[in-house]
């Protein structure tokens, strides 16, 4: 029987740190590192070298063959907005070149066990989930990315938390508008961004290329079903309009804006002994500003 | 030195002194500051009193560096007499008046408070066997969320 190795280690010793590529799969020399707390356990990114057995009966009934496709590297990444990560955070997601490129990021990410660099990533997907009942906001990123390799120079004392808010952003509601009347009391929002990479063939045993693709961004809500607003928006193709608001006790403030949404769907939710909600999906467009999904940091005023 | 559960019940209670209607109805503050000690049975004639006193605390890991740690406290008021109605009065302006701290979080947002939030409030009468009068106390607990980033 043999003792821990001592490398055993709890959640608190595994840390995230991540900086902009300039150039696709490649850390900078002086690269610009923002600490990024892992919320719950939210740090599924990692490599798959997924197999496939040749369909040639070589070897018999039995797999004696497995061929390696090429190292895939993907996961999720759960965090919370904080005042000085939320603009950094999502513009991972949200942020375009002129040309319409996405960002690409370096991740180091350390546990005593396996301290690791992931280049090359693109998010792939986001996934924004505010609530009223008690203000939480939680964001989910879905990366691509192009390598994972060890990084055995990392070490705990890399990470510095030390310049972040202890308590992030808390969802305060929002602006709803159905071709121009408000609706209120929203409990629940969630923001959809869908990238839809596109993911090269392999080259030397990784991805060739990432390519960010044409932005789907969705919003479904929950909302007390007082009113017909929404199954009428349903079938006369109203416009909406939304602006979700986070405040921080502190004075800062984050104002996601999505100027135009059509409603494809409301879902109702009627359990007995409940408020009846209804669950609305409506799917962005381009308003008239030139945006379909647009973000807003105020700092507190000094 | 300074300690969150120190610093939140202290902001509470001056947040709630700070109160012109809260102040302007309490007689007795029961505040556990220091200075002289004095007994903290509720007599009919130091009613109407309220006492803010440390009730629980936890600490749940979040995140990889982030913790939560409710920490509640139990604010009491007692009013003299029958009539429930002042102890109501009093016990709904307390409520508000947490409420309206959540907004800025008593200014501990640096230190980590995330928000407050009224949890429960019971009523009870308390007959005394040596008292004419019945004294009403309402007990609300008040939970302070902080979050603390490990440095």
């Amino acid at each position: 029987m043999t003792g821990p190795s001592g490398q055993w280690h709890a959640a608190d010793r595994r840390h995230l740190r991540v900086c902009r590529e300039a150039v696709w799969g490649e850390c900078p020399a002086e690269p610009d590192w923002t600490a990024v707390p892992v919320w719950g356990d939210g740090f599924r990114l990692r490599a798959v070298n997924s197999r496939f057995s040749p369909d040639t009966f070589y070897g018999g009934w039995r797999r004696s063959v497995l061929v390696s496709h090429f190292v895939q590297v993907g996961g999720t990444l759960v965090t919370q907005l904080r005042p000085e990560t939320a603009a950094f955070v999502l513009g991972m997601a949200l942020d375009r070149s002129p040309a319409g490129e996405a960002g690409s990021y370096a991740l180091d990410f350390y546990t005593p066990a396996g301290p690791r660099r992931y280049l090359g990533a693109m998010a792939e997907a986001m996934r924004l989930e505010m609530r009223a009942a008690d203000g939480e906001a939680v964001l989910a990123l879905r990366f691509r990315a192009k390598d994972e390799r060890a990084n055995d120079e990392l070490s705990e004392s890399d990470f510095d938390y030390g310049a972040l808010s202890p308590v992030p952003f808390r969802f305060a509601g929002a602006q709803i508008s159905v071709d121009g009347a408000a609706v209120t009391g929203v409990e629940r929002l969630f923001l959809e961004v869908r990238n839809n990479l596109a993911a090269g063939p392999s080259r030397l045993g990784r991805v060739a290329f990432l390519l960010a693709g044409r932005r789907e961004v969705s919003v479904e809500l929950a909302v007390p079903d007082d009113g017909p607003a929404f199954l009428e928006a349903v079938r006369d193709g109203a416009a909406v309009s939304l602006e979700a608001v986070l405040c921080h006790p502190a004075g800062h403030r984050l104002t996601i804006a999505l100027p135009l949404l059509q409603v494809e769907s409301v879902r109702p939710e009627a359990a007995p002994g409940t408020i009846s909600l209804a669950t609305v999906h409506m799917e962005a467009a381009v308003g008239e500003t030139g945006d379909d999904v647009t973000y807003t940091l105020e700092p507190a005023a000094p | 030195m300074s300690n969150i559960f120190t610093d939140g019940r202290l902001g509470l209670t001056a947040a709630l002194q700070g109160d012109a209607d809260i102040d302007a109805r309490v007689r007795t503050w029961f505040d556990f500051g220091p200075g002289l000690s004095r007994r903290r049975a509720i007599e009919p004639a130091s009613c109407p009193a309220l006492s803010i006193a440390p009730a629980e605390g936890a600490e749940v890991p979040v995140a990889n560096v982030e913790r939560e740690v409710p920490h509640l406290l139990l604010v009491e008021v007692a009013t003299d007499g029958q009539d429930v109605a002042p102890c109501e009065e009093l016990a709904a302006l307390v409520i508000a008046r947490v409420h309206a701290c959540n907004d800025d979080c008593l200014g501990l947002a640096g230190e980590g408070l995330a928000s407050l939030r009224p949890r429960r409030l019971t009523w009870a009468a308390e007959p005394r066997p040596d008292a004419a009068r019945i004294v009403w106390r309402a007990r609300i607990e008040v939970e302070l969320l902080w979050r603390l980033v490990q440095p």
